[in-house]
């Protein structure tokens, strides 16, 4: 089928318009269908922002930069966001990015979710600006000052060290002189008094000798009678285990109720009957103290006596 | 005059000459309606015709920019996303619109040459003024503006296919995955890129066609004539769209 130039022209025009769009939306991470929301930011230094740099939130692009404008306090910048990103109360903006491998985003940090939301065109506020190369051109100075500082000090040691050692006269040529003359003294009394010398040491290793056998001695005869005490008390040990785990069985049959001590323990009613023969048998002993006759008439026993 | 002057003058004469033929073009649109059948045959001999090889070209360009960039940048210290980086504004920037002029150069501006002086030289286009039809509006009016409608149209379609073609060279050499290299390019996506190459293929447009038309309306001699001019057309158009691109890269970027 042969189509018509009007339509072969119309299509490739219209095709080549919507590659155009599709293609600058989908490059600039933009929705290609949806709309976005253009907000505004204020910072002071951008950093190399340029239009059509990516905003990001959490390191994920979220839109784009559509305008950068310069301005006597910093520059202003808007940004277009992706309708489904929700900017609340609290959400600040700040330059991001290396600049060196990858290029300067617009990083926003967002607010708390449950703040108000920012209606497209608001100005979200800057964050506190801080970048790695701000960071070193600030502390540059400082640091080349104490690198100042310290080789000057270095350069002064250096100094001091070689005029120490130059000087034929210095503080140096008399410690080392003192040194060998303290040397040489005391080479001079190791000469001298050698012999004594060689007889205490003489005495020293009779000395340790002696010490080495009466500690070989007393430390055998000690270590076997430590050993049988502990034999012994290894057994007593057992015997007491084993009496300690008959006691364990017992007090637990008492808690169970086991036994007469173990119903005693366990149950209220038999230590209230007790109680109240115990007040009984004393009112009849009181009775009997009182009044014998009285039990003593009943028992022929006693009539036969 | 002696010839040493009419050599030095002659790019002067050129240019008048030319400025006079583009300005009767301009006063000739006006009857556009007359020749709107010939415009319709331009735009497809010119554009939709061209399509093919200008995409072939673009899917080659894109290929190799993204092999020589993996060759050259990529290092321990580079990451491979710069790939997309530079690949794509480099073919949205200045090969989608250079290589489709010079495709166009070759293909349209020598065709154009020598169709328009074939009727000169056979007094074709003496024959169509002496009908009382205006040449000029229409065997020009027609090419130029076919020109600058359909140049951006090869521009996007060089650029989409040079995309697609460096994005699958990285995928068939291993340089670099197609998400890294999209994720280079939104990077660095430079917002002007695409308007820039354009803005530039409107101008390319212009030039291809309007210099091989005024080469070929005013051929002289016969065969061998619109050899020349057909060989001249192709390499002024080529010059002519280097100078441009050079003086657009300084006044717009």
């Amino acid at each position: 089928m042969k189509l018509p130039n009007e339509l072969k022209i119309g299509l490739t025009v219209v095709l080549a318009g919507i590659i155009f769009y599709v293609g600058i939306r989908f490059f600039r991470d933009l929705p290609i269908f949806g709309q976005a929301s253009v907000y505004h930011t204020e910072l002071m230094n951008s950093s190399g922002l340029v239009t059509g740099n990516i905003v990001a939130v959490n390191g994920v692009g979220v839109g784009s930069i559509t305008e950068v404008q310069l301005t006597l306090t910093g520059a202003y910048i808007s940004f277009s966001v992706q309708d489904d990103v929700t900017l609340t109360e609290g959400t600040t903006a700040s330059a991001g990015g290396f600049g060196l491998v990858s290029s300067m985003q617009l990083n926003l940090s967002l607010g708390p979710p449950d703040a108000p939301v920012y209606v497209p065109g608001s100005l979200i506020p800057s964050a506190v600006q801080s970048d790695i190369l701000t960071d070193l051109a600030n502390r540059t100075p400082a640091v080349l000052s104490r690198v100042d500082t310290v080789l000057a000090g270095s350069s002064q040691a250096i100094s001091a060290a070689t005029a120490l050692l130059a000087g034929p006269e210095g503080q140096m040529q008399q410690t080392l002189t003192s040194i060998r003359n303290s040397s040489d003294a005391l080479h001079a009394i190791l000469m001298a008094e050698q012999g004594s010398l060689q007889s205490v040491l003489q005495g020293l290793e009779d000395l340790t000798d002696t010490a080495e056998a009466f500690t070989e001695d007393s430390l055998g005869t000690t270590t076997a009678k430590l050993k049988e005490v502990i034999a012994q008390l290894s057994g007593n040990l057992d015997v007491l285990e084993s009496t300690t785990n008959e006691l364990n069985t017992l007090l637990s049959s008492i808690n169970q109720g086991k036994g007469t001590l173990g119903k005693l323990a366990t149950d209220d009613s038999l230590y209230f009957e007790l109680k109240g023969a115990s007040a009984a048998l004393r009112r009849i002993l009181e009775n009997f103290e009182e009044d014998p006759r009285q039990y003593l008439e009943h028992l022929k026993l006693i009539d036969f006596f | 005059m002696p010839s040493i002057v009419l050599r030095i003058t002659q790019p002067f004469f050129d240019i008048g000459r030319f400025t006079m033929l583009m300005s009767s073009a301009f006063m000739s649109l006006r009857e556009m309606g007359t020749y709107w059948q010939n415009f319709q045959i331009q735009l497809v001999r010119i554009g939709i015709d061209s399509i093919p090889i200008v995409a072939l070209a673009a899917a080659f360009s894109g290929a190799v920019t993204t092999v020589q960039t993996a060759y050259q940048l990529v290092s321990p210290l580079i990451p491979p996303r710069i790939i997309g980086a530079v690949v794509v504004p480099s073919l949205t920037m200045e090969l989608g619109a250079v290589v489709t002029g010079f495709i166009l150069s070759g293909r349209v501006g020598a065709r154009i040459a020598a169709e328009l002086g074939t009727m000169r030289v056979t007094e074709q286009i003496d024959a169509l003024e002496a009908m009382g039809l205006n040449s000029i509006g229409y065997l020009i009016v027609p090419r130029v503006l076919a020109g600058i409608v359909m140049l951006p149209v090869l521009y996007v379609a060089a650029c989409l296919v040079g995309i697609v073609g460096g994005i699958v060279s990285a995928e068939l050499t291993g340089v670099v995955s197609t998400g890294e290299f999209i994720q280079g390019a939104r990077e660095h996506w430079n917002f002007f890129g695409p308007y820039f190459g354009l803005i530039k293929a409107f101008v390319f447009g212009f030039l291809i066609t309007a210099v091989s038309c005024y080469i070929g309306y005013y051929t002289k001699g016969g065969a061998d004539g619109v050899g020349r001019s057909t060989t001249r057309a192709a390499v002024m158009s080529c010059v002519l769209i280097l100078v441009a691109d050079l003086i657009l890269a300084i006044l717009l970027l």
